[in-house]
């Protein structure tokens, strides 16, 4: 059985791999990927990601992702999220909040219905 | 026994030694970054390594100012975001290099503006990097600080400083040419913000082509531009005319 795969592939390098090793390290039991932003839409289709971190969406991570966040747009400190198709804006967004939306997207149906 | 107890006397130093040789080795941080999600993640990797401690964290210039000065006098290195929701980073750093001169800041920004990187070295910043430095060259970046060794050399300091310098003096000159307009030449500035061209500003403002065109020479040569485009971009980079 697939792990829960998790893409990291913001604009800022920074971001992507602190992001990315806070995942690692708080979770030790998913698989975690990094991208540059450029590459993200071939990543997505090679890595088939279960959650996707990425500062501007493209639709090939809604098409493919589970959940995804489009972190700091434009560097606004909003983020959209969208967690098994549903929705929302975040001020603010916390670590915690995405390893809570992670844990969400673990607990997805497992024939992939989202 | 007098042996014994100066024996145990000397065991106890060299703990307290040691014990202050590892609080010394300890390099406390303060973060200050108003992506709460990037900030906790920075904190993490620099909590992973033995040798750092991050005493602080905030969002905004307004939460380092409430931070305790207790916590402040501990801080060795802060590394500062320029773009806080409440205020510049800059003047975070010129308060530390007064109040706190102990702490050495790191400006960690996404500007891809030099002169603003530059404004920090004169503020007091110890270094600048760009968030799209990878994160152990980060890490290293406060252990080079740490042990006391200059991230920039001596000569791009003093061309950092002399960039802040010319930005100054440009900024004095512009201006100057800027009180020396007329009423009317800031009135055809605004038109031609609006995009419009010779004849429909002449005829906006109720004179002959000849004329507009006789102003425009005047404005090109207070401002010291060449072309309309020259004027507009001048015209909008010192808040003369908004760009809607």
């Amino acid at each position: 059985m697939k792990g829960t795969r998790v893409l990291v592939a913001c604009e800022l390098r920074s971001y992507s791999e602190a992001l990315a090793a806070a995942f690692r390290g708080l979770r030790p039991d998913i698989e975690v990927f990094e991208a540059e932003a450029e590459d993200l839409d071939r990543e997505v289709e090679r890595l088939d990601p279960d959650l996707v971190v990425c500062s501007r969406l493209t639709a090939s991570v809604e098409d493919h992702a589970a959940s995804w966040v489009e972190l700091y747009p434009d560097h606004e400190p909003r983020s959209v999220i969208s967690v098994l198709g549903e929705r929302s804006t975040v001020e603010e967004i916390q670590l915690s909040d995405l390893l809570s939306i992670i844990e969400r997207t673990e607990r997805a149906p497992l024939n992939g219905a989202w | 026994m007098c042996r014994g107890h100066n024996s145990l006397l000397e065991v106890e130093k060299r703990g307290a030694v040691a014990i202050e040789d590892n609080v010394n080795d300890l390099t406390r941080i303060l973060l200050v970054e108003d992506h709460v999600s990037f900030r906790q993640a920075l904190a993490f990797m620099f909590e992973k390594e033995p040798e750092f401690d991050v005493v602080g964290e905030a969002g905004s210039v307004a939460e380092v100012r409430t931070l305790p000065s207790g916590l402040l006098s501990e801080v060795e290195v802060a590394v500062v975001d320029l773009a806080l929701p409440d205020g510049d980073g800059l003047e975070l750093i010129e308060h530390f290099s007064s109040d706190q001169p102990q702490i050495m800041s790191l400006v960690l920004s996404a500007s891809l503006e030099v002169g603003r990187f530059a404004r920090a070295i004169e503020a007091g910043a110890a270094g600048v990097l760009h968030k799209a430095t990878p994160v152990k060259d980060i890490v290293e970046a406060v252990k080079r600080l740490k042990a006391g060794e200059a991230l920039l050399s001596s000569g791009e300091v003093i061309e950092m400083l002399r960039m802040v310098s010319r930005e100054r003096q440009e900024k004095q000159e512009a201006l100057q040419a800027i009180e020396k307009l007329t009423r009317r030449e800031r009135e055809i500035l605004d038109a031609l913000a609006e995009g419009l061209e010779s004849r429909e500003i002449a005829e906006r403002m109720n004179i002959t082509v000849e004329t507009e065109r006789t102003h425009m020479v005047n404005i090109l040569h207070k401002i010291g531009v060449h072309s309309r485009l020259q004027a507009l971009v001048f015209a909008a980079r010192h808040g003369l005319v908004e760009i809607s």
